[in-house]
């Protein structure tokens, strides 16, 4: 409780609330940018964050990825181009309702949804994950190898199109992360002989590397974006509050769609990219007007906003907790929480529980200034920033790259491994090799390193070591989420199965 | 084919960590050692894969979808690797604003699919100054992080 009211008193300092302001501005203008997605952004930002307070830092992130889920709705909705792949959904029917000039119901649909939803992700984030934390005091050694296994199976739930791909990702991640100097006992491996890289692959230049630089490259050889600004709607007569009075006589969808979001954003691997089409889908099934889905029907966008907003505060938990990141985005937070010296688990609860706290109520914050931001200026925002040349934006992008490569060690070496591995992130996306897997194993893979070995030293004095991985009650759970990490997305396969059934059929309607 | 090529590539990235091994702690090879032999089985189980895709006239359609969503021609890629490899090679010597703004310009005027004239050339190179030097004083003034200067100071 008394770390609560600190974190409380935290976030009503000015610097946090106007870093939660410039973080859910900045989020939204980057959500917006088609192409750009959250995790690049967030991407980008950590070098801004080193010069501030770990709490500071992660106050400006959080709003940043809050804000930016919800700019995602923008290009959804206007031109039918959803800025992150959480929006998908909401271009089902946003774009039809912009077509039909509702633009404006769908904005306010939008923005409604991502509050509530966002809300609802952060009940979930503080009544959970204390009581998780505490838990995660019973780990040792060969319980975090569990975990980080665990993390890891979230690459089969990842792989888009071949898991055999993914695996390839992941493997190559695990492989990338064993560079440099061992976790534990200090041996030097894989540096090819280049004494910068006795520190391991840098974290921050690869992120950025392997999110930011692909996307740069396309810009710059297409020379334009993959989607252009489509004609405009034309104006509505209802005012927004009406709009919102009326969204809000039927919110048995906006709770259902934000609970669904937050429980999908606690599982790790599965995120808002999933979470707004089961919403989506769940709405669509219970609706009583199913007919008017496919030709702009706004319970559909509240579904899908409300839903990936609450992946937000569900995926945190994981996150903070066990240090599961359970989307790419929350591999990025976890990266600055190590960077910062804090370590995910109990520890951060004990240790820096107002931090926790004042992150929490961040995002809760971030989740309100969504309404008068994006109500009010949104709509401005969102043309102004789609209306950018791609002949600035590519160069803008690049050069924030590099800064922010170079920035944490101020090594060009740096750069120029951000480069090689941005360049090696395309064509492994080219050839379906997603970066989400590499970035888990980057992130995880010294985690389980640093449990495998350490478990093992520390039961020498049992006859068979290895035995204390698999006997441990805790031990024995976690082997059963791994088991499940696996199963799960192959019931989830199923079940997309008939999400892609209905969207054919949707797109068929639409034509 | 892509599949091909990329098992091979993989598989000789295994090769050169596998001539590397070199290990005195106990224990600390286990995951090295378990990521190398997934890594190169994975790599070997694509290669397979790309040969039987091979084999089977006119198969591959992953590669053909991967290839209609990301279609980047390989001019047009290459000068965007080249024009991102040179930044990096010009930025010790030229400084980070110098760098910032000549490559900025360059970018901006090479994604030009109009005629470039000198009031072009202008309003590119003024975009990029401001870019450059909003983000270098930022950097430099506000977060006190040192940027690298012309001459490679």
């Amino acid at each position: 409780m008394g770390d609560a009211l600190q974190g409380l008193v935290d976030l009503l300092s000015p610097l946090t609330l106007l870093l939660v302001l410039v973080g859910t501005v900045a989020g939204m203008a980057i959500g917006a940018m088609p192409g750009l997605s959250a995790t690049m952004g967030l991407a980008l930002l950590v070098p801004f964050t080193f010069a501030m307070d770990p709490g500071a830092g992660l106050v400006l992130l959080g709003a940043f990825y809050m804000g930016a889920i919800y700019g995602g709705s923008f290009t959804a909705i206007l031109v039918n181009a959803p800025g992150t792949p959480s929006s998908i959904a909401t271009a089902f029917e946003g774009y039809r309702m912009t077509k039909q000039g509702r633009s404006e119901e769908a904005i306010v649909a939008a923005t409604l949804g991502s509050v509530v939803g966002g809300l609802v992700g952060v009940l979930f984030l503080l009544f959970l994950a204390p009581p998780l934390a505490d838990f995660s005091l019973r780990f040792g050694p060969q319980e975090y190898f569990w975990v980080a296994i665990f993390g890891l199976t979230i690459i089969i739930g990842m792989s888009t199109g071949s898991v055999l791909k993914g695996l390839v990702g992941g493997a190559l991640g695990v492989l990338l992360g064993t560079v440099g100097i061992a976790p534990v006992g200090g041996d030097v491996r894989f540096t090819f002989g280049e004494p910068s890289l006795q520190g391991g692959v840098p974290l921050v230049p690869a992120l950025i590397g392997l999110f930011t630089v692909p996307e740069v490259l396309k810009l710059i050889a297409r020379r334009s974006r993959e989607f252009e600004v489509q004609p405009g709607a034309e104006a509505e007569s209802r005012h927004w509050t009406r709009m919102t009075t009326d969204l809000l006589r039927k919110p048995v969808n906006l709770v259902r769609s934000s609970v669904i979001g937050a429980l999908i954003g606690i599982l790790p691997g599965a995120g808002g990219s999933v979470a707004n089409l089961v919403a989506y889908n769940e709405a669509k099934r219970a609706s009583k007007e199913r007919h008017k889905y496919g030709h702009g029907a706004v319970e559909g966008v509240v579904a899908a906003e409300s839903a990936n907003n609450a992946t937000v505060g569900g995926g945190f938990i994981p996150t903070l907790t066990l240090g599961v990141p359970g989307t790419p985005p929350d591999a990025i937070v976890l990266g600055v929480l190590l960077l910062q010296g804090l370590r995910p688990g109990a520890d951060l609860f004990t240790q820096s529980g107002d931090l926790v706290y004042t992150f929490a109520f961040a995002l809760a914050l971030s989740a309100l200034m969504m309404a008068p931001v994006g109500l009010l200026a949104g709509r401005a925002l969102q043309r102004g920033v789609v209306l950018l040349p791609a002949r600035y934006l590519a160069p803008a992008i690049a050069v924030t790259s590099i800064v922010g490569a170079y920035a944490i060690r101020s090594s060009v070496i740096d750069v120029a491994i951000m480069v090689v591995l941005g360049v090696l992130a395309y064509f492994l996306g080219r050839v379906g090799v997603g970066v989400a897997p590499i970035v888990l194993g980057l992130v995880l893979g010294p985690i389980a390193e640093r449990g495998l070995v350490q478990g093992l030293l520390v039961s020498t004095d049992h006859a068979l070591p290895w035995l204390t991985f698999f006997t441990r009650p805790l031990s024995i759970v976690l082997i059963l989420m791994c088991v499940a990490g696996i199963v799960w997305p192959m019931i989830q396969n199923r079940k997309q199965a008939v999400v892609t059934e209905m969207v054919a059929e949707a797109e068929k309607d639409r034509a | 084919m892509k599949n091909i090529i990329t098992a091979l590539g993989l598989l000789v990235l295994v090769a050169s960590f596998v001539v590397q091994r070199d290990y005195r702690f106990p224990h600390t090879n286990l995951l090295p050692d378990a990521s190398l032999v997934v890594l190169g089985v994975l790599s070997v189980v694509l290669l397979v894969q790309g040969l039987r895709q091979r084999a089977l006239a006119g198969a591959a359609p992953d590669d053909a979808a991967v290839d209609d969503e990301e279609a980047v021609g390989l001019w047009d890629l290459g000068r965007a690797v080249l024009l991102m490899a040179a930044w990096v090679v010009a930025l010790p010597r030229l400084g980070f604003l110098a760098a910032g703004i000549a490559f900025c310009t360059l970018i901006s005027l090479t994604m030009r699919s109009e005629r470039i004239t000198p009031k072009a050339v202008l309003m590119d190179a003024a975009v990029a100054t401001v870019i450059v030097l909003v983000l270098y004083l930022s950097f430099t003034q506000v977060l006190y992080v040192r940027l690298p200067e012309l001459g490679g100071q």
